[in-house]
């Protein structure tokens, strides 16, 4: 973690005495223009390194690929101007929610990719950080807002960092500093940054191609997940200030575009190449959403990703672990046990569905199809951890 | 200045135990679901043995002196039990089909695994409406002017070396870690229904600016012990 100094944050405290020379900053080279706004970053960072060090980070290149052709796509000859490279993380994480950091990085959660129906809705979500970013968006509210900005409400974490520095603990201290970024993340935008967002987020899909009607769409499923009731609503990247006004807004700005002469609809991509695409995110949506016990949004996460990936058989698996866990007694055992020969008929040799399998046929005294599947799951898996547990089954059944 | 110092006791307080878990106050409802509808639904229990992690050392005496403890508060209220000797003969028997159970960090497949089919095997035997865990826990305990306050007990802190009071005077506040013993009750589908601590004791201690970890054993007190496992259970 890098140092800060104290005088970067002496320099933060004297921020909006520099207010009034910042200006609308669009399609210019985008680097940090002083020492408060490297502080900033600094900042960024340092919320970037929690997400890793806690394991938040999901690792997956083909994933971030993808993400980037959709940032490129969308950015189109904007990149020849800028002096950064927009690169893009996944963050493991169920809430619909995504922000982009001060040098460029967007942050993705696996629960937007996994909520999206297709690719131009992900894009409208992105083009939108990716105007934050080109409008320096964070960095104009912290020295231009700071009554009403959440990074005006975090400026007293970084007295705290200024104090843990001096006592020799500046790893902690960034950490708490690093709230000063969730701050920003979870509470977004002033209003007229958001809308300023919104604008220019649809002018870089309509240019990108793609259909700018699901950008309404995209907001809708936003506000879905709000109404939800599962989080609380200040945390959601739909809570940005007036969802409503924003959905208008937009539904006010694609009906006066589809008016325009000569308008040609976007692109609509295809669903299926999309639940593709963000299957691995699909899935860590369904696991995470199966470990807090959210059983009905589990199971159609674990179905989407069936569909999307039929031949792997941990989609079959965990929705027979949705039914398991859901009811553990059952009564009805049959739609756990299909969900269990489905994975096996996808890969023959998935051995913790043959586990299932067996622990479902005991439960119900079905001792000869009991017998087999343990005996099956004892030869696919000798090493498990489980397997004298198992084989003392067997010896009782 | 006091208002700093606090934060950078936070801070270093965090440090040292990074597992330390929220404290769940006094005025927080044990229930997790409406108290009618919880006795309504579990009447009879299946006390789990009881769960110490690594961090804390507790002698075997006191480990049976709160599982003896445990029973007979839970003796006291409505619910009817299965004893801890009939969990902990199935948890016992996939110990030994699993070769046995070491601490390092190897072993966590196995402790999971027996965690978990002795949990299934509990179920499928006993058709009780739940299962009472406990487990002795760290949590973060409000702390001010060398006493800490957390889970219906107050405890003084031990200090030595000037450090804060330099600059703040006694008029100091933060957080200290402490434990506390916990008991968690889940139905069969294992959603948490209830969820009750008593606090035992400090775990840390002032040495002049920093908080450390005690050295003498703060768990080999019997009364300290019972009065924990009567608060957790008293609610029920």
């Amino acid at each position: 973690m890098k140092h800060i100094s104290f005088l970067m944050i002496l320099m933060l405290f004297a921020l909006p005495l520099q207010a009034a020379r910042i200006k609308h900053i669009q399609d210019v080279k985008t680097l940090p223009e002083n020492e408060a706004e490297q502080a900033l970053w600094e900042i960024a960072v340092g919320h970037q390194d929690n997400i890793r060090e806690e394991g938040r980070l999901v690792e997956d290149a083909q994933l971030e690929t993808y993400l980037d052709t959709i940032g490129k796509r969308l950015l189109g000859n904007r990149l020849d101007h800028l002096d950064v490279q927009i690169k893009f993380i996944v963050v493991q994480n169920n809430l619909l929610s995504a922000w982009v950091y001060p040098y460029g990085t967007i942050a993705v959660n696996t629960g937007l990719l996994a909520g999206m129906e297709n690719e131009a809705q992900l894009a409208a979500i992105i083009g939108h950080e990716l105007s934050h970013f080109l409008q320096r968006h964070s960095y104009r509210e912290l020295v231009a807002d700071k009554r009403q900005s959440a990074v005006g409400k975090g400026l007293g974490l970084l007295a705290t960092a200024a104090v843990a520095a001096k006592t020799g603990v500046v790893d902690t201290a960034m950490m708490q500093a690093g709230g000063l970024w969730s701050d920003l993340v979870t509470s977004g935008y002033s209003r007229k940054n958001e809308h300023a967002a919104d604008a220019e987020g649809l002018a870089l899909l309509a240019a990108a191609g793609y259909d700018q009607a699901q950008a309404i769409r995209a907001f809708e499923i936003l506000k879905q997940n709000d109404a939800y009731g599962v989080v609380s609503p200040r945390l959601l990247w739909s809570s940005h200030p007036t969802l409503d006004d924003r959905l208008k807004n937009l539904q006010k700005a694609v009906r006066k575009a589809e008016r325009k002469k000569g308008y040609q609809a976007g692109e609509v991509p295809d669903s299926d190449t999309y639940a593709r695409a963000v299957a691995g995110a699909i899935l860590r949506t369904g696991a995470q959403d199966l470990r807090e016990r959210y059983f009905d949004r589990a199971a159609s996460a674990f179905r989407k990703y069936v569909h999307a990936q039929p031949e792997d058989p941990r989609g079959y698996f965990l929705l027979g672990e949705t039914d398991r866990l859901a009811a553990p007694d059952g009564p009805d055992f049959s739609r756990r046990v299909t969900a269990y020969q489905q994975a096996v008929q996808a890969r023959e040799d998935y051995a913790p569905a043959y586990l299932e399998l067996g622990m479902a046929a005991r439960q119900q005294g079905q001792v000869d199809t009991a017998r087999q599947a343990f005996e099956r799951y004892l030869s696919l898996a000798p090493e498990a951890a489980d397997v004298g547990i198992v084989r003392w089954y067997l010896e009782n059944l | 200045m006091p208002k700093l110092m606090t934060m950078a006791l936070v801070l270093l307080s965090s440090t040292i135990l990074p597992g330390v878990h929220t404290v769940h106050g006094a005025d927080d409802s044990p229930y997790l679901i409406e108290k009618k509808k919880f006795r309504k639904s579990v009447r009879t229990v299946a006390l789990a043995p009881l769960d110490v992690p690594d961090m804390f050392t507790l002698s075997a005496q006191m480990h049976q002196h709160l599982e003896a403890e445990a029973t007979k508060a839970l003796n006291k209220t409505r619910l009817k039990g299965v004893g801890i000797p009939v969990y902990q003969e199935i948890r016992t028997l996939f110990v030994q089909r699993v070769g046995g159970l070491r601490l390092d960090e190897l072993d966590q497949k196995h402790r999971t695994a027996v965690l978990d089919h002795s949990k299934r095997e509990m179920r499928l035997r006993h058709p009780v409406d739940a299962f009472a865990e406990m487990s002795l826990r760290a949590v973060s305990a409000a702390f001010a002017d060398d006493r800490a306050e957390w889970d219906g007990v107050k405890r003084k802190v031990k200090s030595s070396g000037d450090g804060f009071s330099l600059f703040g005077g006694k008029n100091y506040q933060g957080s200290i870690a402490a434990a506390s013993f916990q008991l968690a009750i889940y139905d069969r589908s294992d959603k948490l229904l209830y969820l009750q601590r008593g606090g035992i004791d400090v775990m840390q201690e002032r040495r002049a600016d920093k908080l450390v970890l005690r050295e003498d054993n703060y768990l080999n007190d019997p009364k300290r012990l019972r009065k924990a496992v009567q608060m957790a259970f008293k609610p029920l």
